[in-house]
C-alpha cells in the first residue's frame, strides 16, 4: 500500500444466514487520501453492508482490509479512531440539546475542556447550525437533524468518513448544504466514501464511482471516463443502464 | 485510560439528562414507588392494630338481654379495635347476618334469647353435680353446648377472621368461667353446712348458721395469667426492640420493588439507541464497550439512591403525619444503604442485558414490567413467603426481590447487622456479574 493510499479492501465477501446469495460477493475498493467516492446501486446492493465492514462494523466473511496501513480487521481498535461514520438512521439522542449531542460524541473521542467546546464551536459553524445549539434535536427539521448528525461524524476529525445516503428525505436547500459541506470537508483533505440514490449529488460531488448490484461492482472509475466510454448523458442513465429498470423490493 | 474515563464520564452524563428528560420514566422511578408505599403502609395499618382508631364495624344483636351480652359488650367496647353497635328487637337474625353479608358490618354476634338464664343454670348444676354422690349427676352432659353465633362479611380476610374468631371464644369462656364460680360461690357454704350437720349433728350446723360461712370471690378484673409478647431479638443484641408495624414491613419491601423497576428505563435506553445509527456509531469507538455499560450503570445506581432516600424520608417523616407509625432504621441506615445499592446494581444489571438481547422495546418492557412482578411476588412483597405453599416457598428462593427483603427484615427487624446479610448481598451481586458477564460478551460479538 502506497502511502498516499489510505482505504485498500481486497475480495471482501458476507454472506447473511439464511440468504442462498452473499450480500457481498467479491469486492475491491481502493481509495487515495482526498478521494471521494460515489457508491451506487439498488435497494439490496449491498452498499450499506460493505460500508458497515469498510468502517469496522461488520466483520467479512472473507477478505482484507487496510486503513492508512494498518489491518483494520486484525487491529479495528487502531483503525477506528481515524473512521467517522454518518449513518442513514439518525445517530442523534433526540430529547438531547446538539450541544450535548456533540459534547457526548465529542467525549466519546476524548476531546475536553478547551478543545471540545472549540471543536463543537466548529463543527456547528461548518454544518450552519449556530443558532440551535441548545435547542433539541426533537425540534429540527428533516434537513437539520442530517446537519446535526454530520457535525456529530465529524467532531474527532477523521480523515476517512463513510456517508450512509446522507441527505435522505431533506429538502433540496438542505441538500445543497449538505454537499456543498462535503465538499469543503474533502478540500480540507477528508477522504470519503459517499452512498446515495441521488445521482445527481454523486456527479457533483464524488471524483470517483462504483456502482454495485447483488453484491459485486458492476463498474467502477472515474465518473467522467464512465460516461465516455458508455455513452450515456448522466449517471442515471448508466446506472439504469447497468442495472435495468426492473424494481429492486 | 484517560480515554476510558472520559467516556465512563459522557455515558454517566448523557444517562442523566436523557432521564431528566423522560417524564415518564420520572413518574416511573420516582411518584409510583411512593405512591405504592404510602398507600399500601396506609391500608395495612389498621390490620388488628392494637392502639389507634377503631375501625372494625361489630353488630351485637342481643336478643337475651342478660349477662352474657353485658359481658360481651363490655369488653368488646374497651377494646379499641372494634366500632360496636348494639341492636336489641329492632333487627332480627336473618337481617342481621343479611347486613353482614352485604359488607354493611365486618362482624355480627347474635345473642339467642334465654342464652345467658341458661348458661346460669347449667353452670349451676355442673357445680351442684360436683357436690354430690350420685354417678348419674355427674355423667357427661347430653345436651348440646349453648351456641352464640358470630359471622364475618366474606370480604374480611382469613388474617382477620381469625383473630377475632379468637377473641370471641375468649370472651365466651371467661364469661362461662365466672357464672360457674359464681355458682360455686352460692351452693359451697350450704354443701358445707350440710356436711358438717350429717357429721357432726345439728349443733354445729347451728354455730355455722350463726356465723355465716361466706365466699366472696373477686370480680376477675385482672387476669392472674396471661401471654406476654417478647422480642425474639438474641439477648447479645444492641439494638432496640422494633415493634413490627405496616411501615416498617412496607416501606422496604416497596422501595425494592421501585428500585427493581430501573430495569425499564435501562433497557429501553439501549433499544432505543440499537434502533437508531447511535448504536453502531458507539461500537465502533475503541473502548467504547466498558464505558456503555459501567458510565450508564453509575448514573442509574445514583437514581436508585435517590429513590431510597426519598422512600426512607417518606417512612420517616410524612407517613407519621398520616396517623402510622414512623419508621425506625434500628440503627442500621447504613447497612440499609449497601442492601439498596446491591439491589440496584442487580436490577440494573438485568436491565443492561435485557436492553442488548431484546429485539423491540415492545418485547424489553412486557419481559421487565413482567419479570418484576413475579419476582416482587414470589420474593414475599405482597404476601409474606412464610404464608405461601411449599411449592411456591422453595421457588421463592430464585427472587432478588426477596433476597433484598429478606435482608432489609434482618436488619431492620430481626436486630441484625451486615454481617448476617452477607449472604443475600453476595448473592444479589453474583447475579449483577452474571448479568455483567452475558452483556459483556454479547457486545463483543456485535
Amino acid at each position: 500500500m502506497t502511502s498516499t493510499m489510505l482505504l485498500q479492501a481486497t475480495g471482501l465477501v458476507k454472506r447473511y444466514p439464511g440468504k442462498a446469495q452473499p450480500a457481498v460477493d467479491h469486492i475491491d475498493l481502493q481509495l487515495q487520501r482526498g478521494d471521494l467516492l460515489g457508491l451506487l446501486g439498488p435497494n439490496g446492493a449491498g452498499k450499506t453492508t460493505t460500508i458497515s465492514m469498510l468502517a469496522t462494523m461488520l466483520r467479512p466473511d472473507a477478505g482484507s482490509i487496510e486503513i492508512a496501513g494498518i489491518d483494520a480487521l486484525s487491529n479495528p481498535q487502531l483503525v477506528r479512531p481515524k473512521i467517522g461514520i454518518v449513518p442513514q438512521d439518525l445517530a442523534l439522542y433526540h430529547t438531547l440539546t446538539l450541544r450535548e449531542n456533540l459534547t457526548f460524541w465529542g467525549r466519546m473521542y476524548g476531546l475536553h475542556g478547551n478543545a471540545l467546546a472549540q471543536r463543537i464551536q466548529e463543527c456547528i459553524h461548518f454544518v450552519g447550525l449556530s443558532d440551535c445549539l441548545d435547542s433539541c434535536i426533537n425540534t429540527f427539521s428533516g434537513g437539520m437533524k442530517r446537519r446535526a448528525n454530520l457535525a456529530t461524524g465529524i467532531i474527532h476529525q477523521p480523515e476517512l468518513v463513510f456517508l450512509d445516503e446522507p441527505t435522505v428525505g431533506i429538502d433540496p436547500q438542505s441538500r445543497y448544504s449538505i454537499i456543498e459541506n462535503l465538499r469543503e470537508l474533502n478540500r480540507q483533505g477528508v477522504t470519503m466514501v459517499y452512498s446515495s440514490h441521488y445521482m445527481d449529488e454523486v456527479e457533483q460531488l464524488c471524483s470517483q464511482v462504483m456502482i454495485v448490484d447483488n453484491g459485486k461492482t458492476v463498474v467502477s472509475g472515474k465518473a467522467s471516463q464512465l460516461l465516455l466510454n458508455s455513452g450515456c448523458s448522466g449517471l442515471e442513465q448508466l446506472f439504469l443502464q447497468l442495472t435495468g429498470k426492473k424494481l429492486r423490493d | 485510560m484517560l480515554l476510558l474515563w472520559q467516556q465512563f464520564f459522557a455515558f454517566f452524563v448523557k444517562e442523566l439528562q436523557l432521564l431528566r428528560r423522560d417524564r415518564g420514566a420520572l413518574l416511573i422511578l420516582f411518584l409510583m414507588p411512593v405512591a405504592l408505599v404510602v398507600i399500601v403502609s396506609l391500608v395495612q395499618d389498621n390490620i388488628l392494630k392494637v392502639t389507634g382508631s377503631r375501625t372494625v364495624k361489630l353488630l351485637v344483636v342481643d336478643h337475651d338481654h342478660g349477662y352474657l351480652g353485658q359481658q360481651l359488650l363490655h369488653q368488646l367496647e374497651t377494646s379499641d379495635s372494634f366500632q360496636v353497635t348494639c341492636v336489641a328487637e329492632t333487627v332480627n337474625y336473618p337481617d342481621a347476618k343479611f347486613e353482614v353479608s352485604t359488607g354493611q358490618w365486618q362482624v355480627g354476634i347474635y345473642l339467642p334469647p334465654g342464652v345467658s338464664q341458661q348458661l346460669e343454670q347449667r353452670a349451676m348444676a355442673m357445680v351442684r353435680a360436683g357436690f354430690t354422690d350420685d354417678v348419674s349427676a355427674k355423667a357427661p352432659p347430653t345436651k348440646p353446648p349453648l351456641t352464640v353465633e358470630y359471622f364475618f362479611d366474606p370480604a374480611v380476610q382469613g388474617g382477620l377472621q381469625a383473630g377475632i374468631s379468637g377473641m370471641l371464644q375468649q370472651l365466651v369462656a371467661r364469661a362461662t368461667l365466672m357464672k360457674q364460680l359464681n355458682a360455686l360461690q352460692k351452693m359451697l357454704p350450704a354443701y358445707i353446712e350440710r356436711q358438717v350437720t350429717a357429721q357432726l349433728g345439728p349443733m354445729y350446723a347451728q354455730v355455722l348458721a350463726n356465723s355465716e360461712l361466706g365466699i366472696n370471690v373477686p370480680e376477675l378484673t385482672q387476669p392472674i395469667v396471661q401471654a406476654v409478647q417478647i422480642s425474639a431479638a438474641p439477648a447479645a443484641s444492641n439494638a432496640d426492640f422494633v415493634q413490627p408495624t405496616s411501615v416498617q414491613h412496607n416501606v422496604p419491601a416497596w422501595s425494592l420493588f421501585g428500585i427493581f423497576f430501573i430495569i425499564l428505563p435501562v433497557s429501553a435506553a439501549i433499544l432505543q439507541e440499537r434502533s437508531l445509527g447511535v448504536f453502531p456509531r458507539i461500537l465502533i469507538i475503541p473502548g467504547s464497550g466498558f464505558a456503555m455499560l459501567c458510565g450508564r450503570l453509575l448514573a442509574y445506581l445514583l437514581v436508585c439512591l435517590v429513590q431510597l432516600c426519598l422512600m426512607l424520608g417518606v417512612g420517616y417523616f410524612v407517613l407519621p403525619l398520616l396517623g402510622t407509625d414512623v419508621l425506625q432504621f434500628n440503627g442500621q441506615l447504613g447497612a440499609l444503604i449497601v442492601v439498596a445499592l446491591a439491589a440496584a446494581l442487580t436490577a440494573s444489571g438485568f436491565g443492561l442485558l435485557l436492553g442488548i438481547v431484546a429485539r423491540s422495546e415492545q418485547q424489553a418492557i412486557m419481559i421487565a414490567a413482567v419479570s418484576i412482578v413475579i419476582a416482587a411476588a414470589l420474593g414475599g412483597i405482597m404476601v409474606p413467603v412464610y404464608m405461601m405453599p411449599a411449592g411456591m416457598q422453595q421457588l421463592s428462593i430464585i427472587s432478588p426481590l426477596g433476597w433484598g427483603l429478606d435482608a432489609c427484615q434482618v436488619l431492620l427487624l430481626r436486630s441484625g447487622t451486615l454481617r448476617d446479610i452477607l449472604p443475600q448481598l453476595l448473592t444479589m451481586m453474583g447475579c449483577f456479574a452474571g448479568c455483567m458477564l452475558l452483556s459483556w460478551r454479547k457486545i463483543i460479538k456485535l
